[in-house]
């Protein structure tokens, strides 16, 4: 058995612990470059090296990430911002990388930190210095791809070679890097772009593209001359992670209509107008009621309403979450089963809910049997985990068309990893589980899959947007990275854990500790279901086996899902300046156990 | 005839009853006829408005059941002089204030933005009825005020230090009931009332100046009958009386005793605190002492390191000093914010140990004007999260407040563009558990 080492740092406890990239600027490259990307963020001092999905692009770790220092040498005060530490990565790009996206992620000790977009180009490149009074940058000719970076009150500019009679399409990627900003109102960089001509006149100014908050305008200058390009958030912010790209070229074809479905229509709605469709109905059918608008970035605000005979409305819709659409900020395309109250003939009626139409309002709709159908999303997509250890996640379902059975999950493409409480109850939404692989796992990163016959999960991350709203975002790959042995591992006993309202039930653990942690364990639930508590949760000194207890509360229903729980032991080591001791601490969280109804 | 008295009592009781929908009827616990009481006793309110929201499972209803990521390092309550009544570890002098004061852990309102929930919170009102309703400051200074008798030099609303700003206190009620804002700082050295102080201008020489302003004063000097100069005498007397007088030393600090400027906290909210029961002795009938910093989206715990203890110093002092100088019967004493934290700590970047905003439960502290000590209205589940015994909607506090300041929930209150409204409607509609009986 491969020695427990006794380290510092275990996988990452909470979201506190876990390392975090705030951004990375230049945000990619281009085909065949070699591109100097600074990387910012927090806990990521003790990186070990750097990550990126897809093939055709390698990335090194060249400086480990430091805190700033101050005049004297010593770590600056911290502020407020969370990307203090900077570092530098190596994005090697082969000539035949396909462009697109990646996920750039760095590598530590307690896992790979979150990921961050980067992007894979094919036309030539410029960065901006990121210094507000810097002069503006001649771009020699089109199409190119610029960088940039919006500091607080910056707008930066660009000049473009303009030629009469030849368009330029100019489209911002801001959001498309870091959808969600926690702290910031709009919860993301809101990019202006505003062309002016040599005189400083101004041509053209873009914002929001409809929905989308990344611009994009196209012009076509009148006489050749130089074009200056200005970019600023719309609100004067600025801070080190509104990186953006903008890419200059020939305006492209619009892009082909979204792909219709099985069983689903494409319409169009007209000003003042409804689509309507009418059908037959039984008594006691349930009709499956939908409409794909604003999620195909159609401006309909779709209204859906199920009519009788009589032209009363049976069932209506507006505003559907979708928590598997992540990236719209407003879901406003509705969802509705419906069960027909008696026989005869229904209408299906379509509008929008400001009495809008035109070219652009278009839908597809679904109007027939109700189809049970499933997307599923597992987060974090960033996940550290000990050779022998365990790690949790969460995976989410969202159910449609009235699915509500129980959903089993297994790995695939996971080498020697195992999941635990894989099985989403029937009815729930969401089950916390765990990865586990063996001790003698290899350091490594997997991208594991989750599947079901519902599907394959999406890996994704749970994002704050603008202090309040949580948001699911895809990421193009997990990375599950391998770490070494943690200086902790408990091993439950118990396969399912059978709860009785009012009662304690026992959870049996076998231990193994690292030299020099013999110290007493601290047991600690992670999101219990509610009613659960934790009871007799210390484990004594020394001990290789042990157990806790949890309580379900007698007016407490039955929990479904598992019990998610982590141990704690610390040991001192050394004196630290202040002449307290120092005091090292390691976690080990243990595999999902299954909860179960007990015999009373 | 119904006195007004009894008017309060039976919207109180809820015989109203036929204002009030059938699901509040039927769903709700009727409201306890509420049994006689005595002549209502507060004639002043200092209201500490924690500014921001403060985290309510850190102070007056702490959950240390609910593990790490509720409770941070803030997990070890304390008992109170209350028994069974614990409250946050980092109060322990204001835990010895419990037998005074009522702790409303039933709070809610649902509102997680500022403004709003402040609006809510301090006028009673959902935003959005058509009114700018005012808040109780500018109501007391309405119903307390000069148009109601007060004759005191200060005014009858004083804000310390700087406005809301997040919304207008007057409401509809104008400017002339907006908060007077001292400015300045009452823990600084000097501390000097906006519009009442020059920096570097002595007594000495302020006197010199009002002697050599009347010794130049010809005109008042050859007509002293004159009516219009006796009303400009009159009004400069008074302005010299609260720059130089009595009225004035009210905002002087320098006159406390050292010790007890130590106990309040030599910093702005204990120094705030001292000065509200200053201008409360001297006959100010509403304080509002705006504390600013409670809204601690990141690293919440390091700033309760330093805030909390500052908030258990001032607010255990004041009890203490209004106690012992025979106010407390006579002042409420009203601390809280426009909602809580959310019980459950972001650990996460950018938060870095921080709570966000919770209108869904959070706490109130009440003491004096006649409350009765030692009392928990409400309660909320394991975690904090949600009120699940009597809840407590602004409208709940702002009927109890005013009617134990005797303010008859059918006075009327003039509009701007002509007509009134009564001080009190109804209770809204599913969003009132009741006046506060337990309380009183």
């Amino acid at each position: 058995m491969r020695a427990l080492v006794a380290l510092a740092w275990t996988a990452a406890l909470t979201a506190a612990d876990a390392p975090w990239l705030a951004y990375a600027y230049p945000a990619g490259g281009t085909q065949g470059a070699t591109v100097a990307v600074t990387v910012a963020g927090e806990r990521l001092i003790e990186a070990t090296g750097a990550h990126i999905t897809g093939s055709g692009v390698s990335v090194r770790l060249v400086t480990t990430p430091v805190a700033p220092l101050n005049a004297q040498g010593k770590p600056k005060k911290r502020n407020q911002t969370v990307m203090d530490e900077v570092g530098q990565v190596e994005l090697i790009i082969a000539p035949d990388a396909t462009p697109g996206p990646r996920s750039l992620r760095l590598l530590t000790p307690s896992g790979p930190s979150n990921p961050r977009t980067v992007i894979i180009g094919n036309v030539p490149e410029f960065s901006e210095e990121a210094t507000p009074a810097r002069k503006p940058l001649t771009v020699p000719a089109l199409p190119a791809t610029l960088n940039g970076q919006l500091l607080s009150g910056d707008a930066d500019r660009w000049i473009l070679p303009g030629k009469a009679g030849t368009p330029i399409a100019i489209a911002i990627a801001a959001r498309a890097l870091i959808p969600y900003i926690a702290d910031a109102v709009p919860g993301w960089c809101q990019p202006q772009l505003t062309l002016r001509d040599a005189a400083g006149r101004e041509l053209a100014s873009a914002d929001a593209d409809g929905f989308r908050q990344d611009a994009a305008l196209t012009w076509t200058p009148q006489a050749d001359g130089p074009l200056t390009l200005e970019v600023r958030d719309v609100l004067w912010r600025g801070r080190a992670d509104f990186t953006y790209r903008i890419t200059l070229g020939d305006p492209r074809p619009a892009a082909a209509a979204s792909p219709i479905a099985d069983g689903w229509e494409q319409v169009r709605i007209s000003a003042g107008s409804a689509w309507e469709r009418s059908f037959a109905g039984t008594a006691g059918t349930t009709v499956e009621l939908g409409v794909r608008a604003r999620r195909l970035g159609s401006p309909l605000d779709a209204r859906l309403e199920l009519l009788g005979a009589d032209g009363a409305v049976v069932a209506s819709a507006d505003d559907t979450t979708d928590r598997a659409d992540g990236t719209t900020t407003h879901h406003a395309d509705p969802e509705l089963l419906a069960t027909l109250p008696a026989d005869g003939t229904y209408r299906v009626r379509l509008s929008d809910l400001l009495g809008r139409g035109g070219d652009a309002f278009v839908a597809q709709v679904y109007a027939g049997a109700p189809r049970p159908r499933c997307d599923l999303l597992a987060a974090p997509s960033s996940l550290g985990l000990p050779a022998g250890g365990s790690v949790p996640l969460v995976i989410h379902a969202v159910r449609r068309g009235g699915h509500a059975g129980a959903i089993a999950l297994r790995l695939a493409d996971a080498g020697d990893l195992v999941l635990d409480g894989g099985l989403i109850p029937a009815g729930a939404d969401r089950v916390q589980a765990t990865l586990s692989c063996p001790a003698t796992a290899p350091p490594g990163v997997l991208a594991p899959r989750l599947v079901a016959d519902e599907g394959v999960a999406v890996w994704s991350d749970d994002n704050m947007q603008a202090f309040l709203w949580m948001q699911l975002v895809p990421a193009d790959a997990p990375a599950v990275q391998v770490l070494p042995p943690a200086a902790l591992r408990v091993q439950p006993r118990t396969a399912v854990l059978a709860l009785v309202p009012g009662r304690t039930a026992r959870i049996e653990v076998a231990i193994e500790r690292g030299p020099g942690w013999d110290g007493d364990i601290r047991i600690a639930l992670h999101q219990p279901p509610p009613g659960v508590s934790l009871r007799n949760g210390r484990i004594k000194a020394g001990a290789s086996e042990g157990r806790f207890e949890v309580l379900l509360a007698a007016d407490a229903a039955v929990p479904t899902g598992n019990l998610i729980a982590n141990a704690t032991v610390s040991r001192e080591d050394g004196v630290r300046p202040d002449g307290k001791p120092r005091r090292l601490q390691a976690t080990a969280w243990l595999p999902a156990i299954p909860l179960a109804r007990g015999a009373p | 005839m119904l006195t007004r008295r009894d008017l309060f009592r039976l919207a109180a009781a809820g015989t109203l009853a036929a204002a009030l929908p059938p699901a509040l009827l039927a769903g709700d616990p009727p409201a306890p006829v509420v049994p006689p009481r005595p002549a209502s006793r507060a004639r002043a309110v200092i209201q500490v408005w924690l500014w921001g929201g403060p985290s309510h499972l850190d102070t007056f209803d702490p959950k240390p059941g609910a593990g790490r990521d509720f409770c941070g390092p803030l997990g070890k309550p304390i008992a109170t002089s209350v028994d069974g009544l614990l409250i946050g570890q980092s109060l322990p002098l204001l835990a010895q204030q419990m037998h005074r004061c009522a702790v409303l852990r039933g709070m809610t309102h649902g509102s997680n933005g500022h403004e709003t929930a402040a609006y809510l919170m301090q006028a009673a009102r959902p935003a959005g009825d058509g009114l700018s309703w005012p808040g109780l400051g500018a109501v007391v200074s309405k119903l307390r005020g000069y148009e109601a008798g007060y004759r005191g030099l200060l005014p009858p609303y004083i804000t310390l230090t700087t406005p809301q700003g997040r919304f207008s206190e007057s409401g509809f009620l104008g400017g002339r009931h907006r908060p007077f804002a001292t400015g300045g700082d009452p823990a600084a050295e000097a501390f000097a009332v906006d519009g009442m102080t020059v920096q570097g201008l002595s007594d000495t020489r302020q006197s010199s100046r009002r002697q050599l302003l009347a010794d130049l004063d010809g005109f008042a000097a050859a007509h002293p009958a004159d009516a219009t100069v006796r009303e400009l005498r009159a009004c400069r007397e008074q302005a010299y009386e609260l720059i130089l007088g009595d009225a004035g030393a009210a905002y002087d600090l320098g006159r406390e005793d050292a010790a007890l400027r130590d106990r309040y906290g030599r910093h702005r909210l204990g120094q705030s605190c001292l000065l509200a029961r200053r201008l409360v002795e001297a006959g100010v009938p509403y304080v509002t002492i705006n504390a600013n910093g409670w809204d601690t989206h990141k690293r919440h715990f390091e700033a309760m390191g330093r805030m909390l203890p500052q908030l258990d110093a001032a607010v255990a002092t004041l009890l203490e000093d209004l106690a012992q100088r025979g106010l407390l019967d006579s002042t409420i004493v009203w601390v809280g914010g426009e909602f809580g934290r959310t019980p459950r700590i972001l650990w996460e970047p950018p938060w870095e140990g921080g709570r966000g905003h919770h209108g869904k439960a959070f706490s109130h502290l009440l003491a004096g004007g006649g409350v009765r000590g030692g009392t928990v209205v409400g309660a909320t589940d394991e975690r904090g999260e949600n009120v699940v015994t009597r809840p407590v909607f602004p409208w709940d506090l702002f009927a109890t407040l005013t009617g134990m300041l005797g303010l008859a929930p059918d006075t009327q209150l003039p509009l701007p563009q002509g007509g009134s409204v009564a001080l009190l409607g109804p209770p809204p509609a599913g969003r009132s558990g009741g006046v506060l009986t337990e309380i009183l």
